[in-house]
């Protein structure tokens, strides 16, 4: 039983030329079949739907109940399918309704809800000079399709979403986790869905600057307009240093002032690029999000009155 | 050579327990986790289903039968984040199959394994991540190396060069310490004589 021969050396079974040709030609025709076709993973013979979901559960922490999570799990195209054949079956509208759980549209609404309000908050409470269009752009990008989808997916949520296809769609991600987070709401408490928006949501947020994020078309104007809300002089930009100024690799460092007094500085190949890396440093500096700064506290929000500790 | 020789006849992925070939391009990357694991307030374990494919009857898995038999229940109690499920296949070799939630799959093989060691393969597969085909570039990486920002020639330079009227006079002299090396010396010399003598 054991095999002792060591496979494709003169030693093992293809030191025979027929069963050489033999193997090339098996090779050859699974290369002509193509690729497998994508199979549901609940195809496969090791699948208990009931004990992934209860797994699901204690993987996060949430106490909750598992027909609440199937619903969550439930995509609309699923029910979709179940009618489609069911009426293909010759069964009546009646039998239809009988059926024992629905989609989850609603509690991914919710969720999405409690996300978007909580994420709001805690944006504008740890960048407080951050002017609102800004806020909307990281939201933006937090609440975008893309971006819960992938977190949706390395939360192990592709499997165990229930829809029409083996692989789900990315809207089908996204609603599957605010969904989640919905029925977390349900079962147990706002704070604790607000917890898990925290922990997995505004998480990703780690490692990416938030003023690439938003992305300033004209930052001299944007830093004039800020000046003259908040009754300052108009911005004037000075050349602080130049070197190889006749070379390919020129450097000017340009200051920002305004009424001589300091508000950024930045280095650029040519001059204009530098007066404009300028602006966006001083901008930086007025809105307090540059890389100086502390990231978000994730574990202490419920410090600062943002999560209610328990 | 084991690239070339595998391009040909076609095995399967190697499983970690098998030996690792330098000659091998491995695919690399600085070590990270997947949605920054653990820097909220929680843990998520990233095991998400185990299967023990297992005979029973050969001698080969006799180590697994025992795991089984004696361990699987705690583990599956202490671990309820953990789908474990157990195949029965006759007269095959054993394999333990992990999946994982960012949908990696990790697959050893536990032949002739005691019951120690599979205990070890579980809870090697239990605390990893589940992409171990990767080489990692530095045992640590950061994003951001430097708060400061990487030197130029321009920083901490006086700005107010531009404002001297030349010559002048403190660019002109020559900066020298305070005090010598040779005269601190002779002044701790002198100290300690004058501490003898009292």
């Amino acid at each position: 039983m054991v095999r002792l021969l060591r496979y494709g050396t003169i030693f093992g079974p293809l030191k025979d030329r027929w069963r050489y040709l033999y193997k090339n030609d098996l090779y050859k025709r699974r290369i002509e079949a193509g690729p497998e076709p994508e199979r549901f993973r609940s195809s496969l013979i090791n699948w208990n739907y009931d004990a992934e979901l209860y797994a699901c559960t204690h993987r996060f922490g949430e106490k909750m109940n598992i027909e609440s999570l199937r619903n969550a799990m439930t995509d609309a195209s699923f029910l979709n399918q179940i009618t489609k054949q069911r009426t293909e079956a010759g069964l009546a509208a009646t039998d239809q309704t009988t059926l024992s759980f629905t989609h989850n549209e609603e509690l991914a609404k919710r969720g999405e809800e409690i996300a978007e309000n909580f994420l709001r908050r805690a944006l504008q409470f740890w960048y407080p000079k951050f002017p609102k269009e800004g806020i909307d752009a990281v939201m933006e990008f937090l609440i975008s399709e893309s971006t819960i989808a992938d977190i949706s997916l390395k939360l192990g949520f592709k499997t165990l979403i229930r829809c029409d296809g083996p692989s789900p769609r990315p809207k089908m991600l996204k609603n599957a986790l605010f969904a989640f987070i919905g029925a977390v709401d349900e079962n147990n408490d706002r704070s604790r869905a607000e917890l898990f928006v925290s922990d997995f949501i505004l998480t990703h947020l780690v490692g990416k600057d938030i003023n690439e994020i938003w992305h300033i078309k004209n930052p001299m104007g944007l830093l004039t307009k800020v000046l003259e809300e908040n009754g300052r002089q108009a911005p004037e930009s000075r050349l602080i240093w130049a070197t190889g100024v006749s070379s390919v690799l020129s450097t000017y460092i340009v200051g920002v002032y305004s009424n001589k007094e300091f508000l950024g500085k930045s280095a650029g190949a040519t001059i204009s690029i530098a007066e404009e890396m300028a602006a966006r440093d001083a901008l930086r500096r007025l809105f307090e999000t540059d890389e100086k700064r502390a990231s978000i506290p994730f574990d202490k929000l419920y410090k600062h009155g943002l999560l209610i500790d328990k | 050579m084991s690239q070339f020789l595998r391009r040909i006849i076609s095995l399967p992925i190697q499983s970690i327990r098998s030996f690792h070939s330098f000659d091998d391009v491995t695919p690399a990357k600085y070590i990270s986790t997947h949605l920054k694991n653990g820097l909220g307030s929680r843990y998520v374990c990233q095991l998400q289903r185990l299967t023990i494919q297992v005979c029973k009857e050969f001698r080969t898995s006799y180590g697994t039968r025992e795991w089984i038999a004696n361990d699987l229940m705690n583990f599956a109690r202490q671990h309820p984040y953990v789908v474990v499920y157990v195949q029965p296949r006759r007269h095959r070799a054993p394999n333990l199959i992990g999946e994982y939630l960012s949908g990696d799959r990790q697959w050893i093989p536990l032949s002739n394994c005691d019951r120690q060691q599979i205990n070890w393969w579980v809870h090697s597969l239990l605390t990893q991540q589940g992409d171990p085909q990767w080489r990692l570039l530095k045992q640590m990486h950061t994003d951001s190396p430097s708060i400061q920002g990487i030197w130029t020639p321009f920083t901490n330079k006086p700005n107010d060069l531009i404002t001297r009227t030349y010559p002048d006079k403190d660019l002109i002299e020559m900066e020298y310490p305070q005090m010598t090396a040779t005269q601190q010396i002779q002044e701790l010399f002198e100290q300690q004589k004058t501490n003898k003598t009292t």
